[in-house]
Formats: C-alpha cells, structure tokens, sequence
C-alpha cells in the first residue's frame, strides 16, 4: 500500500470527524500504529478537530461544578488495582490463619497504598501536563485569532486610506501643495491635497519630525496676507488627514503649536510652507 | 487513604475545571436542550473518571478520548427514543439545513475562532458537522447529502486542512 496515497485519501480526516464505522477506525489504528507517517498525519488531524470544538466551548452554569464532582467522587476510584476481589475464600481454621491474614492484609494495604500513591501523582503531572499543553494551544490559537482580525482591520483601513486617497488624487480639481522644509528644518517634508471645486483638504504629514509630547503640528492657509486655521494635524503617520475646508489660499504652512493648536501661528516655529499656485 | 482521595479529589477538580466547557460546548451543540446537555456532561464525566484506567495514553490523545465520551453519549442521547418524543415540538432540529445555517443560536467563549471557522466552505463544513455532532458515518452522509462517497473524502479532507491552517 502506498503510504502517501493513503494519507491523502480522506479517511484520516474521516476518522478525526468521526465518520468511520467501528472497523474502519481499528484498520486507521493498525496503520498508524505501522507507520509513523501516519500516525502524525492523523495526530494532526485529530488536534484540529479538538480545536475545531473548542470553538464550540462554552461553559456549563456553575451551580453543576459540585453537584458533578460530587458524582465523580462516589464512583469506583479510577484505579484498576483497587477492583475488590470478588468471592472471599473463608479460612477453614479462623484462629490459625487471623494472625497471618491480618499481617499480610496490612501489607496488602501498604502495597496497595504505595502503588495508588505512584499512580495518582503520574496520573497529576499527566493531567497537569495535559492541561498546560491544552492551555497553550488555546492561548496560541485565540492570540492567532486576534492577530489575524487586527491584520483585517489594519489591512481593510490601510486600504480604504489608498482608496479615499486615490479618490482625492485622480479628482481633476485636486491640487498637489508641495511644502518645504524651511531654513531651520531643510529636511521636513509634507504635502497638502487641495480640491479647489469641493474645497476639501487633506493633509500628508509622513516627512515631519514626530511632533514632540505635548505639542501638535498645526496647517495653515495663507490667504491675503492672513494665516487660516486649517487644523491640526493628529498623526505623523503615513495616514491621510482630512483638514478643514480652505476657500482660498495662495500658500500653505506647518507650525509647530501647543497641543490643540493656536489661535496665530507661531511663525518661529514654522517647518515647512509651499505656495498653491492658486488660480 | 485520606491523602489518596485528596488527590483523587485534586484530579476529579482539575478535569472538571479544564475540561467542562469544551465538554458542554460539544454536547450542547448536538443535543441543543441546555437541560439535556447538563445531563449528558454530568454522566460524560462520570463515564471519564470511571473509565480512566482503560485510557491508554500510547493509543491516543486525552482530549480526544475525553471528547469521544462526551460526544457519544450525546449523539445516543438524541438517537434515544425518549429524546426523539420530547424534541418532537422542535421540528427541523438535526437536519441538515439547520446545519448549513452557520449560527445555531449557541455563543461560543472563542468568537474569532468560531468566526473564523465560518469561512470554511459550507460545503465541506456540513461533512465534517454531520459525522462530529450527527454521529454519521461516512456514507450516511453521502447519502443524506446524496454525494459520492470519494466526494465526502475529499470535502472532509480539505475541512480539516482548512481548519487545521487557521489554528496555526
């Protein structure tokens, strides 16, 4: 039989979903238990389905905690050692053999506690193990989940920024303010996009210096002579900000202001300004 | 002996505690009664605990095993005759096209897990729910679904390659 082939045939997913008859399954556990490229192939399988329903956990009310352990409890110590023997053999002479029974029945007990003892532990740090590796798949899988939706929203933002830039950039009306790093900040950079029919503003901040705590950039529009708010810039992220809207305006500029901007520009601290070439 | 039921004690608390939601989420989803499934949860760990001397480490993985138990008590449970009677005012309960429908009215502790695991195909994701929480073999699903055989192979197979991506 070709090992792989049987691998990719289904049935081990099968057998994971529990879609095999009784017989089918023992014939998967005697190949697995063969060749350990399948049993690999079907440990997979099977953690996927385990994970697969967790997806479904939820948990019982909490009342049921005691009232079932409790239950658990009453029933047979799992242990196979402690199965009573059934049907006593009677001692034909009592007086003989009660010294000798009730010795070796201590001893008896002491074995037996021994034995109970080893398995309990073995069977606690097993569970324990268990336990933390469940924990940890759990842990990996929901962080997983958290990053792959936190990616889709990154990318679904990222996105909808090119899209709404795009939109700015191809609209005929939209002029490109290049602005340049005044005499003090010759290597600050940004760029307003300024639609001149719907007077929209947005405002590209990605070549200026982070602002430093507590201060904010703040865009200009120079009309006549006076300085009109255009509103501060929130991020100098790669981002896009929408601005107010400018009327007209023969330049624009960047000031450096305290956070929340100002009323006038502080125009010593000025980083960069272009001119619009206003029609 | 006191030391030994105080571990016992430790172990019963410990597989409870870890295991209970996963338990009753599965249960819950086949059976549907939150009454029903508190049963078959208190009777699936009441079969674990007696039953754990026959697991065999070496055979199997311990959540598997665990989620085998619950799992098929449950889906005796709705095969019982006595549970046929009582769901018999809730029509349509286990067909499949209450299966293609995604949301079944149970909320799950892991949404993004759960959502993401609603982008598998429902052609494929009705394969795998059918034999998990329907207890169908395979070609009972190829019947119901009224498919190939080869068909239910190859869908189950692309499922859990599908799945087992997304929990890496």
């Amino acid at each position: 039989m070709n090992i792989q082939e049987y691998i990719d045939s289904g049935v081990l997913e099968l057998y994971a979903a529990g879609g095999l008859t009784p017989a089918e399954s023992a014939e998967v556990d005697r190949l697995a238990a063969q060749h350990p490229q399948v049993r690999m192939a079907l440990e997979e399988c099977l953690r996927t389905m385990e994970a697969y329903a967790l997806t479904h956990a939820k948990a019982p009310r909490p009342e049921l905690e005691d009232q079932i352990i409790r239950q658990m409890e009453a029933v047979t110590p799992p242990r196979k050692e402690t199965t009573p023997v059934n049907g006593r053999v009677l001692p034909l002479n009592p007086s003989a053999t009660e010294e000798f029974t009730e010795r070796s029945n201590s001893r008896w007990w002491q074995m037996v506690a021994a034995v109970l003892l080893v398995l309990s532990v073995g069977f606690n740090v097993y569970l324990y193990s268990n336990l933390r590796n469940t924990r940890s798949e759990l842990a990996l899988a929901r962080q997983d989940s958290r990053q792959y939706a936190l990616q889709v929203s990154q990318l679904e933002q990222r996105n909808f920024q090119s899209e709404s830039l795009l939109g700015v950039l191809r609209n005929p009306s939209t002029v490109l303010v290049q602005l340049k790093g005044v005499t003090q900040h010759p290597d600050a950079q940004a760029t307003v996009f300024w639609n001149q029919e719907t007077k929209e503003v947005y405002f590209d901040a990605s070549s200026l210096p982070k602002a430093p705590t507590g201060r904010q950039y703040q865009l200009w529009a120079l009309a006549q002579g006076k300085p009109i708010d255009a509103g501060v810039v929130k991020s100098t992220d790669s981002t896009l900000q929408r601005m107010k809207a400018i009327e007209e305006a023969q330049a624009f500029a960047v000031t450096l202001e305290p956070e929340g901007g100002s009323v006038n520009p502080t125009l010593e601290e000025m980083y960069v300004m272009g001119n619009s070439n206003s029609k | 002996m006191a030391q030994l039921r105080a571990q016992d004690q430790k172990a019963i608390t410990l597989l409870y505690r870890n295991y209970s939601a996963a338990l009753y989420g599965v249960i819950l989803r086949i059976v549907k009664q939150e009454e029903v499934a508190e049963d078959v949860l208190q009777e699936s760990f009441v079969k674990i605990w007696s039953a754990f001397p026959t697991y065999d480490e070496q055979k199997g993985r311990l959540f598997t095993w665990m989620l085998n138990i619950a799992r098929n008590l449950a889906i005796d449970k709705i095969r019982s005759k006595q549970y046929r009677v009582s769901s018999k005012t809730q029509p349509m309960e286990n067909t499949v096209t209450t299966h293609m429908v995604s949301s079944d009215g149970i909320k799950p502790d892991h949404i993004g897990l759960q959502e993401m695991t609603e982008q598998l195909n429902p052609d494929q994701k009705v394969i795998i729910d059918l034999m998990y929480f329907n207890g169908f073999t395979q070609s009972e699903v190829a019947e119901e679904l009224n498919i190939p055989l080869g068909t239910v192979k190859t869908r189950a197979r692309m499922a859990i390659k599908f799945l087992s991506k997304l929990i890496k």
